[in-house]
């Protein structure tokens, strides 16, 4: 592959980042009815369904919006497993960590996002119960494995952190990264509480959670992928820490 | 040897002392709004809480913070023997902090209190959770310190590395400081 072609795949790859975040929040966010979701385990299956899945039809399309356009967080996060480097160009036990993490994530936009699309469709077909059923198993897959996206943002973090020599990201974005990942944890409560900031829709495990991991984690670092793939090769290089080319 | 003038450690420690106080801070944050929603629950909940137990915790951390700041001083003087002698000191009382709130633990989950009791329970588990997971690896690094103490002695690189040591167990016993009133006492203050 020549150079011109390699940099045009890096190119399309981390502009995947940004477009995640848009395709994401329209269709899970705005279409989805889920800013803030419901709150699931205070409802009982028939409101479940007069009050969110009956209520807006347009639920099912948008999931599968989700299912689609979620795996671009895939493709953002091998982008970034192969820039993640040491100063000898070799990949890391942490760049395996980012990207196994990554991969992952996608994968539970993907699935969760057609299970969720599949409880729409299915309204009126079903008992309410098992639409309950199914809507209930698959947020707590999406929250409660929250330790996928923590390991991917702690593997960014520390190679961030511990690599001095690379000025691709600055240091405190790995300690912010770290630091989101790890403020995850109270996502463990969301299926026994049906109030308060550790609930579904909760001040925590929804706003601060999503919010800090948009904004503190993905766009920071989306937008310093993308400065880094508009470099030259051998200011990619210095970048890296690598010794300059003859 | 420091990364800026003046001030000990290296600038990577205060950066992630202060995103992990930000962190706490917005804890801090939701548990007060969410005791001046549910004050009942919360201040019935309080009455389980032995303010002498969270004393106790209070005297071992901070004593283990002044035995940790006399270990730097001692290394920066090249005294090793008293730089280990401190270090030592410092991780008994860190030691006493984490056995005391173990058997803290035990005692809630004995009468049957879990993170998911109430509300205020769910705070009290994760903020001192997160806390006491804080400690933990204050004392691992304090242990690679001790370990360490005979083949690094008098590199000034040592010094940084227990000076980064000694930030973080500060900040730990800063974070306690705001966490037993907020926990422990404010049912007593009023």
């Amino acid at each position: 592959m020549n150079e011109s072609t390699k940099r045009a795949i890096e190119r399309a790859l981390a502009w995947t980042g940004p477009l995640f975040v848009v395709m994401v929040t329209y269709f899970w966010g705005v279409q989805g009815h889920n800013i803030p979701p419901p709150n699931f385990m205070a409802m009982t299956p028939d409101q479940l369904i007069s009050e969110y899945y009956g209520k807006y039809p347009e639920i099912g399309p948008a999931m599968i919006g989700v299912a689609t356009f979620g795996l671009f967080y895939t493709t953002w996060s091998c982008l970034v497993a192969s820039i993640m480097r040491d100063e000898n160009g070799q990949a890391t036990p942490l760049s395996n960590l980012e990207l196994s993490g990554g991969i992952l994530t996608g994968w539970l936009f993907a699935f969760c996002g057609a299970l969720w699309a599949a409880c729409s469709q299915l309204v009126g077909q079903v008992d309410p119960g098992v639409i309950k059923m199914v809507h209930t198993f698959t947020w707590y897959i999406f929250d409660c494995t929250y330790m996928i996206t923590t390991m991917q943002m702690v593997g960014l973090g520390l190679w961030t952190v511990l690599n001095k020599k690379q000025t691709i990201v600055p240091a405190w974005a790995g300690w912010a990264a770290i630091a989101v990942g790890a403020g995850f944890v109270p996502l463990v409560f969301m299926p026994f509480v049906t109030e308060g900031p550790f609930a579904v829709n909760g001040l925590w495990n929804f706003y601060i959670i999503f919010g800090a991991w948009l904004i503190l984690f993905f766009m920071v670092y989306s937008s310093y992928i993308l400065k880094h793939v508009y470099r030259s090769p051998e200011e990619q290089r210095r970048a890296l820490g690598m010794p300059a080319t003859a | 040897m420091t990364d800026r003038d003046g001030q000990p450690g290296t600038s990577g420690i205060w950066t992630f002392v202060f995103i992990d106080m930000v962190v706490f801070l917005f804890l801090f944050v939701v548990y007060v709004s969410e005791r001046l929603r549910l004050t009942d629950t919360f201040v019935e909940a309080q009455h389980h809480l032995s303010p002498a137990v969270g004393l106790l915790s209070t005297l071992a951390l901070l004593t283990s913070s002044w035995c940790m700041a006399e270990a730097v001083h001692a290394a920066r003087r090249t005294d090793m023997r008293r730089t280990g002698l401190a270090l030592s000191a410092a991780l008994l009382f860190g030691a006493v902090f984490a056995v005391n709130k173990i058997i803290e633990y035990g005692g809630k989950f004995e009468a049957g209190i879990t993170p998911v009791t109430n509300g205020f329970y769910t705070f009290y588990f994760l903020i001192t959770g997160l806390h006491f997971l804080h400690v933990l690896g204050g004392m691992v690094f304090m242990i690679h310190c001790r370990r360490q103490l005979a083949h690094e002695s008098g590199d000034p690189a040592y010094v940084t590395k227990l000076e980064n040591v000694g930030l973080f167990w500060h900040f730990v016993d800063v974070l306690w400081l705001f966490i037993f009133p907020m926990l422990y006492l404010t049912e007593i203050l009023g």
